[in-house]
């Protein structure tokens, strides 16, 4: 195999490799960190990496003449914490000698067409036992009426909001309108049972959807140097809160509660 | 704060346990956490929870109980790491979500619909500090994280330098 062709290869399993923690929602540092030890332990002399939220780029020069310099955009995103452990993982057998960079190349072909994920199913479960056990935490009352409840509704909050993720291109669209579905399941049965406090309720609900991997993220990137993605997540961490809360406040100041 | 009597009521105690723990792994399911640590990343933000908690029964104040608890979060979340070889996010993305000022938040929406604007800017500043002492807080362990990788490195290199 020519140079070149070999430098091809390498750049495309640094991107392929990127792509996938950046897609599951990895911090830059690792992303960066991850690509350029894949290409050093490639045997390439002089690797530069760049990562963004949107984007990477990767250029390789193996120290002569040829260098190979590459970009790739990443739009889809699904947070999935065990894709960037898989790769992670990937990575440091592939700097342990234990897999060459053929089976590399395999084993993140062979990821990136079944992405291990849980089923729907547990996730909404999941959700629900977070409202339900986080409202009684942040409200420091023991308030058993509305405990089932809000297990009730940030579970269908969540349901919501992955169902139309998969519909809607427009960011943060989905996170209103799952807000608005909750305030208002919320406001009816608040009508139907009196007891119900419908901001106890929303209050553990809402916590379902909160953003609280961007928020960590935008943090790490922030105190590593990372100041374009620290401060991008920053900002998409406040924006789905305000998506939240407008879902929330139309809803309710249009029924009133 | 220190020195103050405080009284506990166990079954507080175990309602605050159980609960932080079953909270933290609920968030983990939903960001498809590796079956491997879905139990320990519970534990860490069982950690950060019952600290912050800890420290506000103690009358220590917003600020100081939420930098503890995340710098507990931080801590936590690195030695697992190190101990189970796998990213740090693992655990500190779960773990810092019981940290994450929910009930404030919904508060601040609640009073602008009902047209209380200076409540809400009371409220909001609450938000503000609370988020910049979790910052402060991961800071600080991540801080922590240089200093232990730093100390391993010079063991290494001491070990080698011994042959």
């Amino acid at each position: 195999m020519s140079v070149d062709a070999y430098m091809k290869r390498v750049v495309h399993t640094c991107l392929k490799a990127g792509r996938l923690m950046l897609a599951g929602g990895s911090e830059m540092y690792r992303v960066e960190d991850t690509m350029r030890r894949i290409a050093v332990n490639a045997g390439i002399k002089e690797v530069n990496v760049f990562a963004m939220p949107t984007g990477l780029f990767v250029s390789l020069d193996d120290g002569e003449c040829s260098t190979v310099t590459e970009l790739e955009t990443v739009k889809k995103r699904a947070i999935n914490l065990e894709l960037v452990d898989q790769v992670n993982e990937f990575s440091r057998e592939f700097a342990d000698k234990r897999i060459d960079l053929e089976e590399l190349e395999e084993k993140l072909r062979e990821i990136e067409e079944n992405i291990p994920t849980f089923p729907l199913w547990l996730q909404v479960i999941g959700a629900g036992i977070l409202s339900a056990t986080l409202m009684v935490l942040f409200l420091d009352v023991y308030d058993w009426i509305d405990f089932p409840v809000a297990g009730l509704i940030g579970a269908s909050g969540y349901l919501m909001d992955s169902w139309l993720k998969g519909h809607t291109k427009i960011r943060f669209l989905a996170e209103m309108i799952a807000a608005m579905e909750m305030g208002l399941l919320t406001i009816i049965i608040n009508g139907i049972f009196p007891a119900c406090n419908v901001n106890n309720i929303l209050t553990g609900a809402l916590m379902t959807l909160v953003p609280g991997l961007a928020l960590t993220n935008a943090l790490r990137d922030l105190f590593m140097g990372d100041w374009v993605s620290g401060i991008v997540r920053m900002c998409e961490a406040a924006m789905t809160a305000i998506a939240l809360g407008g879902g929330v406040g139309i809803v309710i100041r249009f029924l009133g509660a | 704060m220190l020195g103050m009597q405080v009284s506990f009521n166990i079954w507080d105690v175990l309602i605050n346990l159980v609960f932080s723990y079953i909270a933290t792994v609920g968030f983990a399911l939903t960001v498809n956490i590796p079956h491997r640590v879905i139990h320990w990343s519970g534990i860490c933000g069982c950690a950060g929870w019952m600290i912050y908690w800890l420290v506000t029964e103690a009358s220590g104040g917003r600020m100081i109980s939420n930098t503890l608890g995340a710098f507990a979060v931080g801590l936590v979340a690195v030695v697992l790491a190190k101990w189970k070889k796998c990213p740090v996010t693992l655990f500190s993305v779960p773990g810092l979500v019981p940290l994450v000022p929910g009930a404030p938040t919904y508060m601040v929406v609640r009073r602008l619909i009902d047209g209380k604007y200076i409540a809400a800017q009371q409220m909001m500043m609450r938000v503000a500090i609370v988020t910049v002492s979790i910052a402060l807080g991961f800071l600080l362990s991540t801080l922590f994280q240089e200093a232990w990788n730093k100390y391993i490195k010079r063991l290494k290199l001491r070990e080698k330098l011994k042959k």
